[in-house]
């Protein structure tokens, strides 16, 4: 499904990622942990296709369609998701406008019959109830005003609206309390799928007592240094960052 | 006949031969306002006043008065332009500056009187007269020259404490058969004591490429209590130049409401004049401008607190494409007696390209010292990290630029209360976002 093959790539002349590789097959769920500055972040730019990001070296493929040939917005419409960090906020477009655009988007790429907007109103109230939003925030700017939670679920729902087919989620439990982190792990627990994957961006373990991983990989100075199970994650956890080093 | 204008030897012209339908009751205003049109400087860019415009033009060219058309011309006009929909409207065209619509044979409404100029009563040319403001336009050589020459005008009046319900739609249409030329004419609009209008005035012109100069004034008076919403929509073609005066005089509780639209023309230069003569007056002025390609687009607005306990309320957006220019002069002025004035203005710019330019300039002239009075002007260009964000849920860049940049505009057509010109208005501005965010 996805594939990363020794993949270097630069921010304004400065080195960030010196030979990543990672594979991700449908259905499963990979956990990258690691220090700050250590590239996590910069993955999923790269990938997603963020201006500035550029790859140098190596490659990435989205069911073996090159990703470094495709506009961010075909990378979407490919099945790519990239949940925000910092989700930004753009007032004056509305969340609903927003998101029927997006879905609109995605299902023509796809050859889907557009949703008229009764169904997708539908739809997109179903979802808000599911990530614990109020449909209040349909009508409001896109994260305009929203809290760090309430922004986080928004990507959440988005994610559920697109039905994308491997999900980059940058350090969704940053800054959520543990109710908050609860609703957000649901939410993407309800969207696991033999056919979805997702790398899941983390800082800390906390998240993967809720979103249990196959694979747990640590990044460190642009490059996978270690890979392994779920207990992987625990052990780091119990051993800081530091001990990377000493690897 | 028509009258052929040499800018350069304008001192040599005489205002006898200039006007086609004298109107006697106007001889002496407009003998003044010609005085004047004589001794003005010729505008240049080293003249405030035109600092931002490109005036070459006038310069060694003679212009011919636009001639009359005739009625059956509104069939080729309703043809060829868009027009807002109204469920009930008194409509009334005006063509290359000549009132073409029988204004005799208009629906009467209680309570509303509409005039052609040389149709006017005694009283009602009072009215007219107490309009020609020569001291204000006194820096303004051709709003004039628009004075000095009118034959052909508007009166508006609405009697005490009537509602009248139906928005009056001036479709202010320029086809020049001549070319160049010049248009002109006036509206003058008198509100009594609490009463109501709404006055909707559409700029459009045929797309060829003629040399057309239209000048234009509407001239308000809004007696105690009275409220007055005004669309003024410029949508004219590319090689349009229109330069036009808007003055609006509140006396005591009276309100204004006013949007401005620019689109188009190679020039659109608009003075807005808002004078707080009563107390407890209010204005709400608003304004979008999109100039486009070369477009030049100019608001020079100017609102005066005479007397204390007013509110002014001002928020122009502009957004402005390719190697256009937008200008905004806002100029909020206090008087010493004015207390308790308040003044808000607000200009926000957005530029899409490296080319286009905008010269945004907030004036304060404050006199009293009990007030409260803010203002604040920024340009911005589209936020990469939004064009980003709306590329990685599968919308394209040019989408997401259009959507960001109606979204920069899209919170003062929300507040149009109209909903046939909001909704005529999104349109437009969906299908010029698609044309400009490429």
């Amino acid at each position: 499904m996805l594939k990363i093959n020794n993949l270097h790539a630069k921010v304004e002349d400065k080195n960030i990622l010196k030979g990543l590789s990672l594979e991700v097959k449908p259905g499963e769920v990979h956990a990258i942990m690691g220090p700050n500055g250590s590239g996590k972040s910069t993955l999923g730019y790269v990938l997603s296709g963020r201006e500035g990001y550029e790859a140098t070296d190596g490659t990435a493929t989205l069911n073996d369609k090159d990703l470094f040939d495709m506009e961010a917005d075909e990378r979407a419409k490919s099945g790519l998701f990239l949940a925000f960090q910092y989700p930004v906020e753009i007032p004056g477009v509305s969340n609903m406008e927003f998101l029927k655009a997006s879905v609109d988007a995605v299902r023509e790429y796809q050859q889907k019959e557009p949703l008229d907007a009764v169904a997708f109103m539908k739809l997109a109230r179903e979802k808000c109830q599911e990530v614990n939003l109020d449909q209040a925030f349909l009508k409001r700017g896109v994260n305009e005003g929203f809290s760090g939670g309430e922004k986080k679920r928004n990507e959440i729902m988005q994610m559920m609206l697109l039905e994308p087919e491997v999900c980059i989620l940058d350090e969704t439990d940053s800054g959520l309390d543990i109710d908050a982190l609860q609703v957000v792990a649901d939410g993407v627990n309800a969207c696991r799928d033999p056919k979805r994957s997702f790398i899941i961006v983390t800082h800390y373990q906390r998240l993967l007592d809720y979103i249990v991983p196959d694979y747990v990989h640590v990044l460190s100075d642009g490059k996978i240094v270690k890979s392994g199970g779920k207990e992987l994650a625990l052990e780091l956890e119990e051993k800081g960052y530091g001990w990377i080093d000493q690897l | 006949m028509s009258f052929t204008i040499d800018f350069e030897n304008r001192d040599q012209l005489d205002l006898p031969a200039l006007v086609s339908k004298p109107l006697p009751w106007l001889k002496e205003k407009q003998r003044l306002a010609f005085e004047q049109f004589k001794s003005a400087k010729t505008p240049t860019r080293k003249i405030e006043h035109w600092k931002y415009n490109d005036m070459t033009f006038l310069k060694g060219q003679s212009f011919t008065q636009s001639k009359r058309a005739n009625e059956s011309v509104l069939t080729e006009v309703n043809g060829e332009f868009n027009q807002i929909t109204f469920e009930d409207a008194i409509e009334i065209f005006i063509v290359d500056g000549h009132i073409v619509s029988d204004i005799s044979a208009l629906r009467s409404i209680e309570g509303l009187t509409i005039t052609n100029f040389n149709q006017t009563s005694p009283a009602q040319q009072d009215i007219i007269n107490s309009h020609a403001d020569i001291e204000l336009n006194s820096k303004n050589l051709l709003a004039n020259l628009n004075e000095a020459t009118l034959s052909d005008g508007l009166l508006i009046e609405v009697e005490p404490k009537k509602v009248i319900k139906q928005p009056i739609y001036i479709r202010h249409v320029t086809l020049s058969s001549e070319n160049p030329a010049v248009s002109n004419q006036k509206i003058v609009v008198q509100l009594a004591p609490s009463a109501e209008l709404t006055l909707v005035e559409h700029f459009e012109s045929s797309l060829d490429d003629s040399e057309q100069l239209a000048l234009q004034q509407t001239s308000i008076y809004l007696a105690a209590n009275s409220r007055f919403t005004h669309y003024r929509l410029n949508l004219e073609a590319e090689t349009a130049r229109q330069v036009s005066q808007v003055k609006t005089t509140l006396d005591r509780d009276a309100q204004l409401n006013s949007f401005y639209l620019g689109l188009g023309s190679k020039l659109n230069r608009t003075d807005i004049e808002t004078i707080h003569a009563g107390q407890n007056a209010e204005c709400n002025i608003t304004g979008i401008y999109l100039p486009a390609n070369e477009q030049a687009i100019d608001y020079h607005t100017n609102i005066e607190h005479r007397v204390p306990h007013c509110n002014s309320n001002e928020v122009f957006r502009g957004i402005i494409a390719d190697k256009a220019s937008a200008t905004f002069n806002g100029k909020i002025h206090i008087f010493q007696d004015a207390q308790k004035s308040d003044a808000q203005l607000n200009n926000k710019n957005l530029l899409l390209t490296n080319q286009a330019e905008v010269n945004t300039k907030p004036e304060l002239e404050i006199y009293a010292d009990d007030v409260s009075c803010a203002h604040g002007a920024t340009v911005a260009q589209l936020d990469n990290k939004s064009v980003y964000y709306l590329q990685t849920r599968g919308i394209d860049k040019q989408k997401a630029k259009k959507m960001l940049s109606i979204a920069f505009v899209q919170e003062l057509l929300n507040q149009i209360k109209h909903e046939s010109v909001r909704d005529y208005l999104s349109h437009l501005l969906d299908n010029y976002m698609v044309k400009v965010a490429n």
